[in-house]
């Protein structure tokens, strides 16, 4: 009760009223609690003392946040003092940048070029993986993969290729920080042990005192350019790998198991290690066991040889595309080579281009000889390639002339054949005199012809003529002995003879010439020669008589006697006398062979 | 036998702990202190009677009122030399408290007081008298100089048997 009444007392002096009705309470009370009271009176000073309030609270508010701040994690008192913080940063801010700057200067160049350099790596690495992965089935694969899973490509590329190599691993005694054993991947260059770990246990003892850290806390993990140093820290010994590249997390585990085995299977030396390390050579098995697994998972795929691949291939197709060019080139060659015999062509040069399979023919081409388009196709050879280059000549080859004399003595008449040799143009057959005229003219026109042979040209119906010429050269006419009379078995041979002769009469006037036909009589040897010469005259006139009755113009006839002067057979026998005893028939004109 | 002993190089800022280490071993790091860290560690291999022993050497940065002895690199040191600079008698003094500091830590082990720069006698501050003291406190101070190589050997040799000698 003292304690609920003690506080009240100085309000009671207020109440005038209750202290004029018992005064001897009052002196009673004075009495009583005069020391309390004096205290009361200075506590209420204080209180009501707004410096001293706040010295008071002052005195005690580190204390406080600290305590509050040991019980755990406070938010009340962070939020509580974050409006105020922020304020003030803000203020300061504004009232002078260069305090806030200046302070976090040191902080903000670090970080921002740390930041930077991260992101460069990052980017390169990102860029380096995707281009070795991009072409090949697995970079594929890993495609679908990121797109399945929602994943960049860059990071499923990198999760499945973390390449690394634990290059050393090193036992060290924990107290001591003197080295135990160390083991070191085949290849690499061991850096000395002893130092190697001294500085190790050195740098953990930095860390841990530089950051106040627990005494059972260490240093796990550090990186030096590519290569990473993963600690692994238990109660007696210490165990670090050296690893180049980055390891997986699931490395961690391996390095635990590593040293918990050492622990279990060399904990008692441990303990007792006074600087013989040789009793850790045992560990050596532990310890390369997982460089061993290590080694394993280390399963970067080697990189593609795409360059030697394309290179290869690029080889390759220069190679196929100089052997399908060199076939190409002997074709063409060959192709030249049967122009060249070809008449009307010469040839001067002959070449593929060189950056076009084109071929170029350069030289001279008589227009009239065969079409060059038409050779190449009968060669097989694509007409589009061929580049002719050839001006126009006239050629001196005997089937050109000829050609060119037919072109330019066309049209030539049917029955006619133009053949040159050796420059000479023969010409053979029937034809009119005036085309006959005409070529006279202009066969010199026809470039390589020395000279005309007309031997075998003929007018028209000439050739009849010469025919019925032979045959009127074989008729008879016979005759009895001593007689001028047509014999009645002679009349059919005369009508024949008639018919002949106005063939011939018509032929000739066809070709222009008057027919002259001589009958010549003939006699047997007997007898006297002027009487056979008269019979003979008698005879031939008596046959050109009967003809010219026959129809026949009588002009065409000359008539002569031969007697016996010109025997046809031998005077033996009366068969060969009854030979002799005729009329024979010879054409005057026009002339045997006569040209036109 | 092959052996492994942590020796820890304490003394004062300059006294020539690196030139003495220097001198006795070769070196691999840097004259400079690893930044920041404070140590750096160096070995020599010796034989000690029939014992190989590879001292494992952790030349501590120099306790001065720039950097403060991190005591912890003491911790598993097999022994540990004290160095002091002739010339410069507050350097004794300093390893003396050094030693003292150690002594009173969980990491106590055997101590060799060295006075280094012999061959800077004439100027010396630490006199005979006062070596002839630390005799009294049993202490057997020896004497060296890492710019002749004077006393080296035997001051690490000393420390060595001492080590052993202790195991024994």
């Amino acid at each position: 009760m003292p304690d609920s009444a003690t506080p009240d007392e100085p309000k009671r002096p207020r109440n005038p009223a209750a202290a004029e009705d018992e005064p001897e309470l009052a002196e009673l009370r004075d009495i009583l609690f005069h020391a309390e009271r004096d205290e009361l009176l200075a506590l209420r000073e204080r209180v009501h003392d707004f410096g001293q309030r706040a010295r008071d609270v002052g005195e005690v508010l580190p204390e406080a946040v600290r305590l509050r701040g040991e019980e755990g994690v406070d938010e009340q008192l962070t939020e509580a003092l974050r409006p105020t913080v922020e304020r003030t940063l803000k203020e300061s801010v504004e009232r002078d940048p260069q305090v806030v700057a200046e302070a976090l200067f040191p902080a903000m160049g670090p970080s921002i070029r740390r930041a930077i350099t991260e992101y460069f790596k990052a980017l390169v690495q990102s860029f380096d993986q995707a281009m070795q992965h991009s072409f090949s089935i697995q970079g594929i694969r890993w495609r679908i993969e990121a797109f399945r899973t929602g994943k960049s490509f860059s990071e499923v590329a990198l999760l499945h290729s973390l390449v690394y190599r634990v290059e050393q691993v090193f036992l060290f005694h924990r107290q001591t920080g003197l080295l135990l054993h160390r083991v070191v991947a085949p290849e690499v260059a061991a850096m000395d042990a002893d130092m190697m770990a001294g500085m190790m246990a050195a740098l953990q003892d930095y860390a841990r005192d530089s950051f106040h850290a627990a005494k059972d806390d260490a240093l796990k993990e550090f990186e030096v350019g590519e290569f990473n140093a993963w600690v692994e820290q238990g109660p007696k010994a210490v165990l670090v790998a050296v690893i180049r590249g980055q390891a997986p997390q699931a490395y961690r585990l391996k390095l635990r198991e590593v040293m918990e085995r050492v622990h279990a299977t060399f904990g008692k030396r441990l303990d007792e290690f006074r600087g013989d390390a040789s009793a850790f050579a045992a560990t050596e098995e532990l310890l390369a066991e997982s460089f061993a697994s290590q080694r394993r998972e280390h399963a970067m795929p080697p990189p593609r040889p795409y360059f030697t691949y394309s290179l290869a291939a690029m080889v390759v197709l220069f190679l196929g595309w100089h052997v399908y060019l060199g076939v190409l080139d002997w074709r063409w060659g060959r192709f030249v080579d049967v122009l060249r015999e070809q008449p009307g062509y010469t040839i001067t040069s002959f070449h593929r281009g060189l950056f076009r399979r084109e071929y170029e023919i350069r030289g001279m081409r008589d227009p009239l000889s065969e079409d060059p388009f038409a050779l190449l196709q009968k060669q097989g050879l694509d007409p589009t390639l061929a580049d002719f280059q050839l001006s126009e000549f006239y050629a001196l080859d005997d089937a050109l002339v000829g050609k060119r004399a037919t072109a330019l003595l066309a049209p030539v008449p049917e029955g006619v054949s133009l053949s040159v040799e050796g420059g000479v143009l023969i010409v053979r057959g029937e034809a009119p005199a005036d085309w006959i005229q005409e070529l006279r003219s202009r066969s010199f026109l026809v470039a390589g012809v020395k000279r005309v042979d007309l031997a075998g040209l003929l007018l028209p119906g000439q050739s009849d003529f010469v025919k019925s010429r032979g045959q009127l050269a074989g008729a008879r006419i016979l005759f009895g002995a001593g007689s001028a009379d047509i014999r009645p078995d002679q009349r059919e041979a005369v009508e024949r003879l008639a018919e002949l002769l106005k063939t011939l009469d018509r032929l000739a006037q066809g070709m222009g010439e008057e027919l002259s036909v001589e009958a010549v009589g003939h006699t047997d040897s007997t007898g006297v020669d002027a009487t056979n010469q008269r019979l003979g005259q008698y005879r031939a006139t008596r046959v050109a008589q009967t003809l010219a009755r026959a129809g026949l113009r009588a002009a065409i006839f000359q008539v002569r006697s031969a007697g016996s002067s010109e025997p046809l057979a031998g005077e033996g026998s009366e068969a060969e006398r009854q030979v002799n005893r005729c009329v024979t028939f010879r054409v005057v004109r026009p002339a045997a062979g006569a040209q036109p | 036998m092959i052996l492994k002993k942590k020796v820890c190089m304490l003394g004062s800022f300059s006294v020539g702990k690196t030139s003495l280490v220097r001198r006795y071993t070769e070196a691999l790091y840097q004259d400079q202190y690893l930044t920041t860290v404070g140590v750096k560690v160096s070995k020599k291999a010796i034989r000690v009677g029939d014992d190989d022993l590879t001292m494992v050497l952790w030349d501590l940065a120099g306790d001065d009122e720039f950097q403060k002895l991190r005591i912890d690199y003491l911790r598993g040191a097999n022994g540990y030399l004290l160095v002091a600079d002739g010339t410069r008698r507050a350097t004794l003094d300093k390893a003396l408290d050094i030693h003292a500091r150690v002594q009173a830590s969980p990491h106590a082990a055997p101590a060799v007081l060295v006075v280094n720069k012999a061959d800077l006698a004439v100027d010396w501050e630490v006199t005979p008298e006062m070596l002839e003291e630390l005799h009294g406190r049993g202490w057997e101070p020896l004497q060296s100089s890492a710019k002749t190589g004077d006393g080296v050997e035997e001051a690490f040799r000393a420390l060595a048997e001492m080590m052993l000698g202790q195991k024994k």
